[in-house]
């Protein structure tokens, strides 16, 4: 298993970032996210779940305004391949995690480091 | 606190001993008043200013000094307040729960502001309130012994007079220790309570009454779940292979709401 750390980021730009990574696979795609520390209790009980990117960022808007957590203090957890997985760390940090580091997961690293 | 010593070599004088926070002695003073004998002290009880004349061997935290090898005999163990440390291990083992307890050699965990350790062995609760009232007892006795020390034996025809008085004051004495081993006792408690430690094995539940919850394709104390308290409302994360500089770490939230950061060396830091 690989993984890189970005520096921390504040809450709208891991937004930003979320968008980043919808608008580079496909705008519509589905992608599995499961909501871990510590709103997992809260959120689908720690499973992973397809969102789309308006459904999250719905999802994420409404688990701000009701106080169940918030991006950045918050873990979230997505799904891009079978072999590359995000965490918006509760850190404010983003993880990309690989099973096998490759030039693909440079690539994300890039798109969200910067 | 107060206490009153006799001199009782010739001039039969009676002194009045001060003691601070903790039970230090901090001033003797004469019948009439004068300051005879004045000590203050460093954290960790080193004498850092020391007058007078007035001879004395009970000093900080009220525990005996050896002034021959600059050590306080305290019982279990002697201790060196230069060094901070013990001088030798502790008989007690310690908790993983509880790292600083696994030091053998600190003294008071490292925090002698709050805490005292007039045993050796510190940091055992139930024994902290077992040895409080085992104390009030001795104390009588070494509280009489202490002051027949500091009179330089009682030699008086008045003996059995003066005797009754010093263990009145011993006693005195035991009850001041006994309400000092409560107080530092639920100091404990209340930072045990406030800032649980590192925990070894991630696998292993924090203590009774707690639930795992988190991805079930993931293994038990990964970072994707975390040990749930139902009752007390406590959670804990395990966050064991975050990368620098944050590095690994534990995520607890206690009963309050709290927020803390909890690390392999022992360190548990409220979060901002």
């Amino acid at each position: 298993m690989a993984e890189k750390v970005t520096l921390t980021f504040e809450e709208n730009k891991l937004i930003e970032k979320i968008g980043k990574i919808y608008e580079h696979l496909d705008n519509d795609i589905k992608l599995q996210v499961m909501f871990g520390y510590a709103w997992g209790n809260d959120i689908n009980n720690w499973k992973y779940c397809k969102y789309s990117k308006q459904d999250l960022f719905k999802q994420l808007e409404v688990a701000k305004m009701t106080g169940v957590g918030v991006i950045g203090k918050d873990d979230i957890w997505i799904k891009i391949s079978d072999n590359i997985e995000i965490q918006f760390c509760h850190h404010g940090d983003i993880h990309v995690i690989c099973a096998k580091w490759n030039e693909y997961a440079d690539e994300i690293f890039d798109l969200l480091s910067n | 606190m107060m206490q009153r010593q006799y001199d009782g070599e010739s001039s039969q004088n009676y002194f009045y001993i001060h003691d601070c926070r903790g039970g230090s002695i901090r001033l003797i003073i004469s019948e009439s008043g004068e300051v005879v004998k004045s000590y203050s002290y460093s954290p960790f009880g080193e004498t850092i200013e020391e007058g007078g004349s007035v001879d004395n061997a009970f000093m900080f935290t009220g525990q005996y000094y050896d002034e021959e090898i600059n050590q306080y005999y305290l019982r279990a163990r002697q201790y060196d307040p230069v060094l901070m440390r013990f001088a030798s291990r502790d008989p007690k083992e310690g908790e993983y729960e509880k790292p600083l307890t696994l030091h053998p050699y600190l003294y008071c965990l490292n925090g002698p502001i709050n805490h005292s350790d007039p045993t050796g062995r510190f940091y055992d609760t139930g024994y902290a309130l077992a040895w409080g009232a085992e104390m009030w007892a001795a104390d009588a006795a070494v509280g009489g012994l202490a002051m027949a020390y500091c009179a330089k034996m009682l030699m008086a025809n008045n003996a059995i007079v003066e005797a009754t008085n010093m263990i009145i004051g011993g006693m005195a004495s035991g009850m001041n220790r006994l309400v000092d081993i409560g107080l530092s006792w639920y100091g404990n408690l209340t930072t045990a309570m406030s800032s649980r430690t590192w925990q070894k094995d991630p696998t292993v539940a924090p203590g009774e009454g707690w639930i795992w919850q988190g991805d079930p394709e993931a293994k038990v104390g990964s970072k994707k779940g975390n040990w749930v308290n139902e009752k007390t409302g406590e959670q804990i994360h395990r966050d064991r292979d975050h990368a620098e500089p944050k590095g690994p770490h534990d995520d607890y939230t206690d009963e309050n709401g709290d927020e803390w950061d909890m690390y392999p060396d022992g360190r548990v830091v409220p979060k901002k």
